[in-house]
């Protein structure tokens, strides 16, 4: 039985071997079929490579990547306060080293006050506070005052229901560096008035304190 | 007649393998996220006391001396020291009629790498001023600025003086920033003596509402 490969039958008179009358040798048509397997093996090869792409492996990649996660997630879960220092928002310097602890998160601008980064008041040019918002002889911030009093409120009920919560209500101060005396002492004032007698004013920490 | 011995213990398990791409596409993103959220900068707190309005409902606590009550006043043109309960040596006394710091401000050379984008408090006497820059951050420059080495000394001298009292009331003018009461709060609490240890002068803070003079 002759087949396509076989040199023998290209060989025969009329076959694939008679080129322009010219009869090829056998070793001609060795090399010739040899070059197109080797052609053909390389297609295959081709093809199965398309179909199933090569694995590379990746643990070890992933090994690393676990490490940065783990490390970036306790790193996040130490700090309790997250500040993000902007343009409205530069906070002044401090040589103390004392860690800030989870407190009620009071942030005074010169054109804003936030709780907890929630935006409490708005306030004028320059710091000032809106005649509407004073009340108690112009010292107390009333939209400020009955915000801290909800959250004094939650406090208490976290510390009925949880009594391994330390009873602490504390007010962590982030505030700008140009913000008056003024304005500072006036949030204070008002928080004192919700029952907050405790400020931890929050600054960056100068190297070598 | 044997039976031939189970094959299925000698048929090798093939390795299989398991699909990582969407745990590297879930570390892809919280990884940049993290990346993102953590705190550039470290940050340290100064516990201070919430100011006292109006009479106190409390009775004052019997002691066989009376508190010092030792006052720092910010003021725009320097530090003011009072102590209602006690003498304070190496400070002149202040005349009630015109009161004025007794560490004013002085100019000297201040290094700019705090300050960028504006100038070193006290801000209205330095508005004439140039401001630092990225520049000239590492620079020391001329400005008016708080004397707050002058006021360390003042303290720890207080300090050794009356060395039972922690407690510190500050005042300052309506206009004075914050940035002054943290520098001034730094000079009080704690000082570094000369063999680089640290020493705890008055940590415990009361902010006194605003006055203007």
């Amino acid at each position: 039985m002759s087949t396509e490969n076989d040199p023998a039958s290209l060989s025969n008179a009329g076959g694939p071997g008679m080129v322009a009358g010219h009869v090829r040798s056998q070793d001609e048509l060795y090399s010739e079929m040899r070059a197109r397997e080797k052609k053909k093996a390389k297609r295959m090869r081709r093809k199965t490579a398309h179909d199933h792409p090569v694995d590379v492996s990746i643990n070890s990649l992933l090994d690393i990547l676990s490490v940065i996660l783990v490390f970036l997630m306790k790193s996040y879960s130490a700090s309790s306060v997250n500040i993000k220092p902007s343009k409205e928002l530069q906070i002044p310097f401090t040589k103390s080293i004392t860690a800030p602890a989870e407190a009620t998160a009071v942030t005074v601008t010169l054109k804003h006050i936030l709780v907890d980064d929630v935006p409490i008041m708005d306030l004028e040019e320059g710091g000032k506070v809106r005649p509407q918002d004073l009340a108690e002889e112009q010292m107390m911030l009333q939209p400020l005052y009955n915000k801290l009093l909800d959250e004094v409120e939650k406090r208490k009920k976290i510390m009925q229901r949880n009594t391994s919560v330390e009873a602490k209500i504390d007010m962590t101060l982030i505030a700008d560096r140009f913000v008056p005396f003024d304005l500072l002492t006036r949030v204070m004032y008002t928080a004192g008035q919700a029952e907050f007698s405790k400020f931890d004013f929050i600054a960056i920490k100068l190297e070598g304190g | 007649m044997s039976f031939s011995p189970s094959s299925r213990n000698r048929e090798e398990l093939g390795e299989v393998a398991i699909n990582l791409n969407p745990m590297m596409d879930m570390f892809a993103v919280l990884i940049p996220a993290l990346l993102m959220l953590s705190a550039v900068v470290e940050v340290a707190i100064v516990e201070v006391s919430a100011p006292s309005i109006g009479p106190s409902s409390e009775p004052p606590p019997k002691e066989d001396k009376p508190p010092l009550n030792l006052t720092v006043t910010i003021l725009d043109s320097g530090y003011m020291l009072t102590a209602s309960g006690g003498e304070l040596s190496g400070v002149p006394k202040v005349d009630a009629n015109a009161p004025q710091a007794q560490i004013p401000i002085k100019e000297m050379p201040v290094v700019c790498s705090r300050y960028r984008g504006t100038t070193p408090p006290p801000r209205s006497r330095n508005g004439d001023r140039p401001q630092c820059d990225d520049k000239n951050a590492r620079d020391a420059v001329m400005f008016w600025a708080y004397d707050t080495e002058t006021l360390n000394q003042a303290i720890l001298k207080i300090h050794r003086d009356y060395p039972d009292e922690r407690r510190l009331i500050v005042a300052a003018e309506s206009s004075v920033q914050y940035e002054s009461i943290m520098d001034t709060l730094d000079a009080t609490r704690v000082t570094r003596l000369a063999d680089g240890s640290l020493e705890t002068m008055f940590d415990q803070v009361v902010l006194s509402p605003a006055t203007n003079m």
